[in-house]
């Protein structure tokens, strides 16, 4: 006599249908005895005394065994492959009864589409932003909010009652983040690893998360919080859930805190959760000064480039240069009365860390973001000495695109301030990344092109590109055409501003 | 189409979980939801349904059929009170469930034992002149056609239960065990025959339980077979976890009432259990009589004359 067994995952049935199949497999030509039953270890050992199987055949008891004893080989296989056809057998029919599928309206609708989805990105304009907000965590969502011109009013309502709900509302102007390795906004294409990353600031993820790629390392979630959300009017709800949560996941060993100023009260409660973890805390906590020495377990880096070779270091990864060095490149001297930086940033938190940077180090900074030292631009779109503009504020970005995506505001305001005579050094930014223009640099190329190059008297071209080898413009690529346009290159903000103001000084 | 539960077990995970269908019958499906050990809910639309633990009621139309909606294994999720299904127009909304409250304590029939042995000498005669030899109850019958499977399970059942209501009897916590684990998991189909006896053992003994010793030797019994759940398929051992907390479906709690007052509608009682799945419901009767059995030595010999074994009824053990 021939035997044979099949086992069939994760497939549950009744003992009306199990019973049903045994004696339909039964009667086939050659076939003596045939069970199918749920695979208990029981179940098993009744199998063996029928001496229907005689060796353990591995199955669990969540698994339906069809066993067989037919006169042949070929009867026991032709036993095995219709009793299985018939326990897959499909009595569903998910027609949707004839009734054709409507396109998705609304998010209830996508939810029933993808009924696991546990997840919404809203970039609705700012007005709706926050009922479709509110509706997702009716919903049981987790919300991301890329959308801004949301008021700290309906910021604080929606993440209140989300928190309630044990769910998370990243934003509102929540523009980066990595979510179980899936890049959402302008997030770059980073490796996994074991660094998770807080951050009330966009680009200030972005750069940490580029350099902590650059070193070889990888980032286990990135979680945006929203600008605001270590205002003291939200109170850091949203980033003391993203601490317990990195604190809980066995897949992030060092967590990163990132914001542009917070609340000095919020900032030491969330300080505080994060130590708390127990895991190794970096906070570059932008423009915040903790008292005495600070937190014992947190390291505190004063520019992105330091949180993140810190963090690189807190995770047992090497980097290949210490933070706080300027471009390689030999500095150029400045052309004759140019004597001042215009900085014109399309990521919020790089111009935040260059005013920090700047403070000290150069008289008469002026800027669209408030800062210590640093003093309010009357009219943005003018500049004044030292400029530092954030182009991704609301002034520049109501009703066009963010010139991350749309570079033409930039572009004009490179040729405007290459054309003013006080201009010395033209710095700039190229994030990569999803969401980002395809080819920035090449949307630049108009205006860099046209201004004079520094060997004519004109000023000095310095960028960095905050981006991957990864990210679909490629990294190497657009440094490589920022160079071919004479552009100085710097490694990345910290680096730039240091040069920038290097070069300042040199000419003094 | 969204349809609305009236009833739901206590602590039922109604914000954010993930989960699967796991059977689907005409108006009944069995979900696990929260991941491996996550807990395991009925959803059961069938009209009238009964009270049972772990089993969300709903309110469904007459023609609603899950399994033509729904296939085993498909995907669903629970969102702010609303557990969706992947693929299939359909949804349970729990929002405005209320919540099933347990009553604590069971019947005890021991308290007037007349008018309880009576009770369940009618409800053993009911129950084996019923003609179905499904299940555990299929040792209580003679078919020569049996396949070598079911022979084998006939056999066990035969040689074991007898001992296990022995056992029980005298309190012997090694022996009873001993006996019960070769019933665990012995059967075919998605709760096997002898989880369902089992459940209806532990009732019975409970039910019959009127001292320390008695309820203590139940624990440990309980207790050893909530240890061995996992040897058997997840929906079991849903059911094990609410027998350990004293749930049982209402039905086979108002058939020990039944038995217990000898009511008049004993028959309709057990006919309600007898209707519970394929043999489920048939093989939770048959445990629920022989825990209930253990009690007394004259109820014990109907079982084990029944069954056949004749030398265990000739040199009782007590």
């Amino acid at each position: 006599m021939n035997m044979g067994t099949r086992i069939i995952a994760d497939m549950y049935r009744d003992s009306v249908a199990l019973m049903k199949i045994s004696s339909a497999i039964t009667l086939l030509d050659g076939v003596n005895q045939a069970s199918c039953i749920m695979a208990t270890p029981a179940n098993l050992e009744l199998l063996r005394e029928a001496g229907l199987i005689a060796d353990d055949p591995g199955a669990r008891p969540n698994e339906v065994l069809i066993a067989v004893e037919a006169e042949t080989d070929a009867a026991v296989n032709a036993a095995l492959d219709a009793a299985e056809a018939a326990l897959r057998a499909d009595p569903v029919v998910v027609d949707g009864g004839g009734v054709a599928s409507e396109p998705l309206r609304s998010i209830e609708m996508a939810l029933d589409a993808n009924v696991q989805a546990n997840f919404t990105l809203i970039a609705t304009p700012g007005p709706f932003a926050a009922a479709e907000a509110f509706k997702s965590v009716q919903l049981g969502l987790n919300v991301m909010m890329f959308s801004d011109n949301v008021t700290i009013e309906d910021e604080l309502a929606l993440k209140t009652k989300a928190d309630q709900a044990g769910l998370m509302v990243m934003g509102p102007d929540c523009g980066t983040a990595i979510i179980d390795g899936s890049p959402l906004g302008f997030a770059n294409v980073v490796r996994r690893g074991t660094i998770g990353i807080v951050a009330a600031s966009g680009t200030g993820l972005q750069q940490v998360s580029c350099l902590i790629d650059a070193a070889g390392c990888g980032v286990s979630q990135a979680i945006g919080t929203g600008g605001r959300d270590l205002d003291r009017n939200i109170g850091g709800i949203t980033t003391k859930r993203a601490i317990a949560t990195l604190g809980a996941d066995s897949d992030t060993d060092v967590i990163v805190l990132i914001s542009k100023p917070p609340a000095p009260d919020v900032a030491a409660v969330v300080l505080e959760l994060a130590v708390a973890t127990g895991k190794p805390v970096v906070a570059c906590l932008l423009g915040y000064a903790p008292e005495g020495s600070g937190l014992a377990g947190v390291s505190y880096a004063r520019t992105l480039e330091q949180a993140a070779f810190m963090a690189v270091t807190a995770s047992g990864g090497t980097t290949a240069a210490e933070p706080g060095g300027l471009v390689a490149a030999p500095l150029p001297s400045l052309n004759g009365d140019r004597q001042y930086l215009r900085a014109l940033y399309s990521g919020g938190t790089f111009c935040y860390e260059a005013l920090t940077m700047l403070g000290g180090a150069l008289d008469g900074v002026h800027s669209n973001t408030s800062s210590a030292n640093t003093q309010t631009l009357n009219d943005p779109w003018t500049s004044t000495a030292h400029t530092v503009l954030d182009l991704g504020d609301d002034l520049f970005t109501r009703g066009r695109p963010h010139p991350m995506i749309d570079h033409r505001l930039r572009n004009d305001r490179i040729m405007a301030e290459a054309e003013n005579p006080d201009t010395a050094v033209i710095l700039f930014d190229v994030v990569l990344g999803h969401g980002s223009h395809e080819d920035p640099v090449a949307a630049m190329t108009p205006a860099l092109s046209a201004v004079p190059g520094h060997a004519n008297g004109g000023p000095v071209l310095l960028g960095f590109v905050c981006g991957t080898e990864g990210d679909p413009q490629g990294l190497a690529r657009q440094r490589a055409a920022m160079a071919d346009l004479g552009v100085l290159l710097a490694d990345n903000n910290a680096q730039a501003v240091r040069t920038a103001a290097a070069i300042l000084e040199g000419a003094q | 189409m969204r349809l609305t539960v009236t009833d739901m077990p206590e602590r039922f995970p109604t914000h954010v979980a993930n989960g699967r269908a796991m059977s689907v019958f005409s108006r009944v499906m069995n979900v696990a939801l929260g991941g491996d050990a996550g807990p395991v809910v009925t959803i059961d639309a069938r009209h009238d349904a009964p009270l049972s633990p772990g089993t969300a009621r709903l309110a469904a139309p007459d023609g609603i059929d899950f399994s033509r909606l729904v296939r085993p294994g498909t995907g669903l999720a629970m969102r702010a009170g609303i557990l969706r299904v992947q693929g299939a127009d359909l949804a349970f909304d729990f929002r405005n469930a209320a919540t099933m409250k347990w009553p604590d304590g069971a019947t005890h029939p021991t308290r007037n034992r007349a008018k309880f042995k009576a009770g369940w000498v009618d409800a053993w005669a009911l129950f084996v002149d019923t003609p179905d030899p499904s299940g555990f109850a299929a040792a209580l019958t003679s078919d020569p056609q049996m396949c070598r499977f079911a022979r084998a399970l006939v056999c066990r059942v035969r040689d074991t239960i007898p001992e296990l209501i022995c056992a029980a009897a005298d309190t012997n916590l090694p022996a009873a065990w001993a006996c019960l684990s070769r019933l665990l998991g012995t059967g075919p189909g998605l709760t096997p025959s002898g989880d369902d006896f089992a459940t209806g053992f532990f009732l019975g003994l409970g039910a019959g339980a009127d001292n320390d010793r008695q309820q203590a030797f139940l624990h440990g019994l309980t207790r050893a077979t909530l240890a061995q759940a996992c040897d058997s398929t997840d929906v079991s051992r849903a059911c094990f976890e609410h027998a350990a907390t004293g749930c049982f479906s209402a039905s086979l709690t108002a058939l020990v009432d039944g038995i217990a007052n000898r009511t008049d509608d004993l028959a309709a009682r057990l006919t309600e259990v007898l209707m519970m799945g394929h043999s489920s419901g048939r093989d939770a009767a048959f445990g629920l009589m022989c825990g209930l059995s253990a009690a007394e030595p004259g109820l014990r010999a109907h079982v084990i004359d029944a069954l056949d074994i004749t030398y265990l009824h000739e040199t009782p053990t007590r």
